[in-house]
């Protein structure tokens, strides 16, 4: 029995050693016990701006924005872009609630009013509190733009419940009573990246222009007076700030330059998806890789194009916005001009390009949805609207722009249009046109103003809701036909359905 | 009455006499094929007169009469029994035991004979090993054993495989079983890191049970129903491996030796075109004809070579009965078929076994050290458009030469950057030449057990085992590689280049303490009860750093990423795991024929969300021995019917899933962001995996014929699953239990029998045949919610083929039905109501899944004197393969990209420029038969060996010497991960490393 006693206190010293009580210890993250010690609530805002950066990428909002519309196309070619119909489905609104963009987009969007609600329930200076409130509704904003609906918790629910659901007017007032109350608090200067006074009106602008769209579900909506006076009165807000001026002339691509947040020129900048060169994390590359051919420099995807029918919008040869513009710090670095690249492409030393099976690299005004033959990788029109940062293509510098004065201006101007005062909105937009050394207009109408919208803010992610304000959204386009109601709204992705019951999905789907 | 009463006085005086008349003595000595056997229970027959050999096998009998029999028997091994016919020394060769029935099987905590064994478990021994090269155990297993399904991610030496046992019980991640080796659970996760990888998608992880030496192993044990793996409670469901190593043995001290040389090539290629076949795809076809580059090149074949697989194996072991040990050294350097690609294995084992205190205290140690240095060629599971190794060497244009005229590298495209002999794709050679990928991984298992027997039948024991790996991999690729981000870049003053070195080292602590108590309480009743406590710790931490954009060129670039213009480094540790569980077994054996067992587990988990931190893993077994029944037919030597039913858990989630966790990180502008990255879920919990499994177990024939039949039918609740959180909340996916019940349930038959007994011709075959079947039940989910099995390549960005759908077997395919091509040529699908569309998102639906339906293995094994001859076969049969890499990479619009297509596609009516979407043209049969091993071998006799020499054998081993199937890919077997959203794929195959077929001469000895 000796050895039997050696061995109980071994064994207990075992024992001893192994008593735990399954608390779980985290390793290279924190325990909501850690971060309240640890954290302040200006990182949870952090967190939130961050959240902006989902605008910037080709394949979430923007794509759902831009490719539904009239000013871009995702060609199929050959084996290229086929994505299994994933882009032509937007172009030609036969999208359904399982498309891959429309569930991403719709977490991501949620995910950034999550990112609000969590640095709300933190301890942040009124500023700070303000400009949480801000990127709360600019979330909302889009969830309600896209999806007509928007799920919303307050802070400290379960997030394993459901949750509530805001729709028409209910979402409308979260969102402007967000804005409303945060624009006292908000610095009036402006600081790139930094939600200030004007970029609370200038959002409010586009709310009370949107509103009625949103409330009747994007068709047989009219426009009340008393909203037009509000998106005048926001718009006039930001104007008066002294913050903002129109570029001049080929000015106008200052604004997405990759020196965007000092450049003097780029005066035209209201809020920015701020980028440091070399700091990963977003997608901004992605404004020259979608579009330019792999031989270009940058050599890009190969991908997006706009097409023939909005390129004809462009009335004026001398539009610098229209494209084809040797740019300096742009051409006679790469050989790459701003704007819709049409027709031949060059290097830099003047060489013409050819594409990868040594035809001439020549963009065609046409561009097929699926494009094929020996023009298989040229065809359709290029669009260069940010500046390569040649510094590092990758991880740019270039601040992803999300609002811009002259939209300012032209929300103003279709306000006054849409209250009858077509002489003054005409003063507005001519205003912009003379900036961008295009003819003035001599009469303006709702027709004209969304092809003048088109003009200035192509590819700037507002097309689709400019579109359907204008009714013009489901019409028939070179590469689709027209489509019906259903489409004014995208499908509740049917993920998001099943885990939440407060949602329905949207009629027609 | 009386004339029984006359027999029983007269005969033992008739004995007596005969004894007193020829009474002899007789010695000799007991051997098996390895050597002296100590321990044989030498018996003359009918009497209790007997002995034992001794440490050299060696035994003397007295008084023997003459024509006694003497019985020699000994555990394993066939039972002798020889007549003594007035010899005095009688040697006797004793051989394994062929009939299973008398095997031991490991069943977790403790053993039991097979015969006796009430749940579903099988082993298999070192003879039985599938041969020839072997880098990992579980290739040693594949197609031996019933409802064990081992699939190879692929052909790469040190490649992943999934282990399977008796179909996938969870829809995700996890489905491997748990393994443990020498009584030491191991650390299922992957031990060595992943990486980023610059734009060619992710390569699969290597194989985490690489470590072992397979020429250390002894045996096998598969524990596959619930009955018998309910004793690992919560880490049961998928079934337990159970891996024993070879030990010492009493007697004199014995080396052994042994090396091998192998020779491993391409087994079959994808059948890509000519430079001739190609110039004439091109027109006849209407391909652009500016793609005839005038030469005539196989890209395939300037990328692969005959690999040469070295290996040494020598062992040390020996001992008495108070102490045995073995220490052995293996080396195995096998160059993989892909040029580049090569694993080097290095493992050192010791293990002691030291009795003291009257044999009454056992002291194992035992330490397994291995070090691996694999270096990988780039071949990755989703490699977009730029493809990568494999899929570049297939695509590349046969017309066009890989080498410039000065001798380098073709690179680049047409009408950019001044290159006159543009590549217009990448180049295979550069991919080759300018990536490098190594990675070194250290592990070491250790463990000391110490069982002490307190009293007669009552055995304490202690098992305290670490598990410890550390893995660097150090991958880079050189500024002169021709793609965007890469390459040095002038114009816009990149300096390009890229190199990461990324670390991870695992720590895995486990203790138990057992009691094992033995009882007969009566003659008839006998009872083995045991109780125990386990704690497991688990712990993972890694760091990495990377570096983009140096100014020259070492070549060397991970030596030199302090010279990167840019560098970012990273860290992470997890979540300390802990497992602590208290458990319980019970064997009840009546009247030699029924037997029970019960078993319970409560498992702990500090992963379990907090409202579940307990689990209790119940199970039941009953058998009963038919063939000790007086009415049992004496056709049957063995007659057992064993019916069980038994609850397992899985928790194979990652540790911090049930709680809140907050991130910190940096945005863009360098400003510290905190996230909260998880939705809490304090009821997370263990997944329930409830079986029931009905056996038989026979023998007949004397033993010459034996097998099992078993039926099982398993159910998985609570299904672990990453789910869509409910926005809006913090991350995209968190874990739950999902309702909904996945069913697996099959018929296992395994049958084994010797042919040919003869002294120097013996001949054996057996085969096992596994029928599964899977479906997923009561899932309240729509027929889309759950995809996975991601498409990719040029244009399939994001296709998702595969599905979790009620009362379908889980990854079901779910596409376009592909119908042939229309009038001008574009492929045409049903459209769901009877027609056609050339839109294949337009209809899709269920066409198949990637499981197989049934498994088959077979094995024949021949001796003829000193020759013998081995051969092993698997199969399946039922199961789809996706093949991704016809879809993506070999399509006919590549005539007008200077891209190589699939030959098989010249002269149809397809057009050129067609699309090429995911539909059932690239679903294909998945059934094959492989010869997988076959080896003959030679045993130099005892007169033909030098002096000092016990055995010699030489032996010649062909591996994969055929598949049979329909498939057209490189192999049928192969699964390429393509899961999405943590859902795994099955059964999809995307330009995966290529299988080898291989010779190898190897010889055996020993001392």
């Amino acid at each position: 029995m000796k050895y039997f006693r050696t061995l109980t206190i071994l064994s207990l010293i075992f024992l001893l050693d192994c008593s735990t009580n399954l608390e779980e210890q985290l390793g290279g993250e924190l325990s909501g016990e850690q971060a309240a010690i640890l954290t302040s609530g200006t990182q949870f805002l952090n967190s939130a701006y961050q959240q902006l950066q989902q605008f910037e990428t080709q394949d979430l909002v923007w794509a759902m924005q831009e490719h539904t519309s009239d000013e871009l196309v995702g060609p199929t070619r050959g084996g290229d872009w086929d994505d299994n119909g994933i882009w032509r489905q937007l172009h030609q609104h036969t999208w359904d609630a399982g498309h891959q963009f429309v569930e991403n987009s719709f977490n991501a969007l949620s995910n950034g009013v999550f990112q609000t609600i969590q640095a709300l329930s933190f301890d942040l200076s009124p500023s700070e509190f303000a400009q949480a409130q801000f990127l709360q509704a600019w979330f909302v904003f889009h969830l309600l733009d896209l999806y007509g609906q928007v799920p919303f918790r307050d802070a400290g629910e379960d997030l394993r419940d459901a949750a509530r659901v805001l729709v028409g007017q209910e979402a409308v007032d979260l969102i402007t009573s967000n804005l409303e109350a945060a624009i006292p608090n908000l610095p009036t200067n402006n600081t790139t990246g930094i939600v200030g006074k004007a970029t609370a009106q200038a959002l409010l602008a586009k709310v009370y222009l949107q509103k009625s769209v949103w409330i009747s579900g994007g068709s047989g909506f009219t426009f009340d007076n008393a909203d037009l006076d509000k998106v005048i009165s926001n718009c006039d807000g930001v104007i008066n700030s002294g913050n903002y001026a129109l570029s001049s002339g080929l000015g106008y691509y200052d604004n997405f330059r990759p020196d965007n947040d000092v450049n003097p020129g780029a005066s035209e900048v209201i809020f920015v998806s701020k980028h440091a060169r070399g700091e990963g994390g977003g997608n901004i590359a992605s404004r020259w890789f979608m579009t330019l051919h792999y031989n270009q420099n940058p050599g890009g995807w190969n991908g997006f194009t706009t097409l023939s029918d909005f390129y004809t919008k462009f009335d004026d040869p001398n539009d610098v916005r229209k494209g084809n513009q040797v740019l300096p710090g742009l051409t006679d670095v790469s050989g790459l001009q701003a704007g819709f690249l049409q027709g031949q492409q060059f290097d830099v030393d003047g060489n013409p390009l050819q594409d990868r099976l040594g035809n001439p690299l020549f963009f065609t005004t046409v561009s097929p949805i699926i494009s094929s033959g020996t023009d298989l990788e040229t065809t359709g029109m290029r669009g260069i609207k940010y500046i390569p940062d040649y510094d590092n293509l990758g991880t740019p510098n270039n601040d992803y722009v999300l609002l811009r004065y002259s939209d300012v201006l032209l929300m103003k101007a279709e306000a006054m249009l849409r209250k009858g005062d077509a002489t003054g909105a005409l003063t507005i937009v001519n205003q912009v046109r003379t900036a961008r050394n295009a003819a003035a207009l001599v009469s303006l109408d709702e027709a004209a103003m969304i092809d003048e919208r088109g003009r200035e803010l192509w590819w700037e992610g507002w097309r689709r809701p400019d579109q359907i304000r204008f009714g013009i959204f489901l019409d028939a386009g070179a590469q689709k036909p027209s489509s019906s109601a259903t489409y004014l709204l995208f499908p509740i992705p049917s993920i998001s359905i099943s885990g939440n019951p407060n949602l329905t999905q949207n009629p027609g789907y | 009455m009386k004339n029984k009463l006359l027999e029983k006085l007269i005969l033992p005086v008739f004995l007596l006499l005969g004894s007193i008349i020829y009474a002899q003595s007789v010695t000799g000595t007991v051997s098996d094929v390895s050597g002296a056997l100590p321990g044989v229970n030498v018996l003359i027959k009918g009497t209790t007169t007997g002995t034992q050999t001794d440490f050299d096998g060696n035994y003397t009998l007295d008084n023997v009469a003459s024509d006694a029999v003497i019985v020699y028997s000994f555990l394993g091994y066939e039972t002798q029994e020889i007549t003594v016919n007035g010899q005095s020394v009688i040697n006797v060769l004793l051989e394994e035991d062929a009939s299973q029935l008398d095997e031991i099987v490991l069943i977790g905590y403790g053993s039991v004979r097979k015969k006796d064994a009430t749940g579903s478990v099988e082993t298999l021994k070192a003879k039985d090993f599938n041969r020839g090269v072997v880098t990992s155990p579980q290739q040693l297993l594949q197609g031996r054993v019933a409802g064990v399904n081992i699939v190879a991610a692929s052909g790469e030496p040190g490649g992943a495989s999934s282990i399977r046992i008796r179909g996938a019980t969870s829809i995700r991640a996890g489905n491997n079983p748990l393994v443990v080796v020498d009584g030491v659970p191991l650390d299922s996760r992957n031990t060595s890191p992943g990486g980023s990888d610059g734009g060619f998608g992710s390569s699969s992880a290597t194989n985490p049970l690489e470590f072992i030496n397979p020429a250390d192993i002894a045996s096998i044990d598969v524990l596959k129903d619930a009955s018998a793996t309910a004793i690992y409670g919560s880490r049961g469901a998928n079934g337990v491996i159970l891996v024993t190593t070879k030990r010492g043995q009493t007697g004199k001290p014995k080396v052994t030796f042994s090396s091998s040389v192998g020779f491993s090539k391409i087994a079959n290629t994808i059948d890509v075109l000519s430079g001739d076949a190609y110039r004439a795809a091109l027109i006849s076809e209407g391909g652009a004809l500016a793609n005839d580059f005038g030469d005539s090149v196989n890209a395939m074949d300037a990328i692969t070579q005959t690999g040469v697989t070295q290996t040494y194996n020598v062992s040390f072991s020996g001992g008495n009965d108070k102490h045995v040990y073995r220490a052995s050294f293996g080396s195995l350097e096998q160059e993989g078929i892909i040029k580049t690609s090569q694993l080097n294995k290095y493992t050192a084992s010791f293990n002691d076994t030291y009795k003291t205190m009257d044999d009454r205290l056992k002291i194992d140690t035992k330490v397994i050290y291995n070090f691996n240095k694999s270096s990988r060629a780039l071949i990755t599971d989703n490699a977009g458009f730029l493809g990568s190794l494999i899929g570049t060497a297939l695509t590349w244009n046969p017309t066009l030469a890989l080498r410039n005229g000065d001798g380098s590298i073709r690179q680049g495209y047409a009408g950019s950057f001044d290159n006159s002999n543009p590549a217009l794709n990448l180049n295979p050679l550069a991919l080759l030449e300018y990536n490098s990928d190594k990675t070194e991984t250290s592990r070491i298992v250790a463990s000391i057990a110490a069982s002490f027997e307190i009293t007669e039948g009552l055995t304490y024991k202690f098992n305290f085992g670490i598990d410890r790996s550390e893995s660097t991999r150090r991958a880079s690729l050189s500024r002169n590689l021709d793609i965007n981000g890469i390459r040095l870049d002038e114009a816009s003053g990149l300096n390009g280049g890229r190199a990461e070195i990324n670390q991870i080292s695992l720590f895995a602590k486990t203790f138990e303490h057992t009691f094992n108590y033995t009882k007969d309480i009566n003659e008839d009743i006998n009872v083995n009860a045991l109780v125990g406590y386990a704690y497991q710790e688990l712990t993972a931490r890694g760091s990495n750093a990377i570096g983009t954009n140096i100014d020259l060129d070492p070549g060397n670039d991970v030596d030199f990423l302090g010279g990167f213009s840019e560098r970012t480094i990273n860290s992470f540790r997890e979540p300390n795991t802990e497992l602590e569980s208290y458990f319980g077994r019970v064997n009840l054996s009546a009247y030699g024929k029924y037997l029970f067992t019960g078993t319970i587990r409560a498992d702990g988990s500090s992963k379990f969300g907090a409202n579940n931190k307990w689990g209790y893993f119940p199970a039941f077994a009953v058998a009963w021995k038919l063939s000790e029944e007086d009415f049992a037919p004496d056709f049957f030597d063995q007659l057992k019917i064993r019916a069980g039913w038994g609850r397992t858990g899985n928790q194979e989630f990652p540790a911090g899933a049930a709680q809140e966790r907050f991130s910190i990180g940096f945005d863009s502008n360098g400003n510290t962001t905190s996230t909260l990255v998880n939705v809490a879920n304090p009821d997370l919990k263990w997944e329930t995996t409830t079986t029931t499994n009905i056996g038989i177990d026979f023998a007949v024939a004397n033993n010459k014929i034996s097998g099992s039949i078993d039926y099982f039918y398993k159910e998985t609740e609570d299904l672990l699953f990453q789910q869509d959180v409910i926005q809006p909340a913090p991350a995209t996916k968190f874990w739950v239990n999902l309702p909904g019940m996945n069913v697996n349930k099959g018929v296992e038959l395994s049958l084994s029998g010797q042919v040919i007994d003869k002294d120097d011709l013996s001949f054996n075959l057996s085969g096992n045949i596994s029928f599964l079947d899977n479906e997923l039940r009561n899932f309240p989910f729509g027929d889309d919610a759950f995809q996975t099995g991601d498409i990719s390549g040029p244009g399939l960005s994001n296709p998702r083929s595969q599905r979790l759908a009620n009362n379908q077997p889980i990854n079901v395919f779910k596409m376009a039905v592909f119908e042939g091509f229309d009038g001008s040529g574009n492929p045409v699908y049903k459209d769901g109501s009877g027609g056609l569309t050339t839109d294949a998102n337009f209809y899709k639906e269920f066409v198949g899944n990637p499981n197989p339906d049934i498994i088959v293995g077979f094995n024949a094994s021949l001796s003829y004197k000193n020759w013998d001859l081995n051969a092993n076969l698997n199969g399946q049969y039922g199961g789809k393969i996706y093949n991704n890499t016809l879809n993506a990479s070999l399509i006919k619009s590549n005539l007008n990209n200077s891209r190589n297509i699939n030959a098989a596609l010249v002269g149809n009516t397809e057009t050129v420029s067609t699309v090429n979407a995911v539909s059932t043209r690239y679903l294909e049969s998945g059934d094959y038969l492989r010869l997988s091993n076959l080896t003959i071998g030679y045993n130099f006799k005892d007169n033909m060996l030098p002096k000092y020499v016990s055995s010699i054998r030489v032996y010649a081993t062909g591996q994969n010497l055929f598949v049979i199937t329909p498939y057209s890919g490189f192999d049928p077997e192969v699964n390429t991960n393509k899961g999405a959203d943590g859902v795994p794929s099955f059964g999809i195959a995307y330009q995966p490393y290529p299988r080898s077929r291989t010779y190898s001469f190897g010889v055996n000895v020993s001392f």
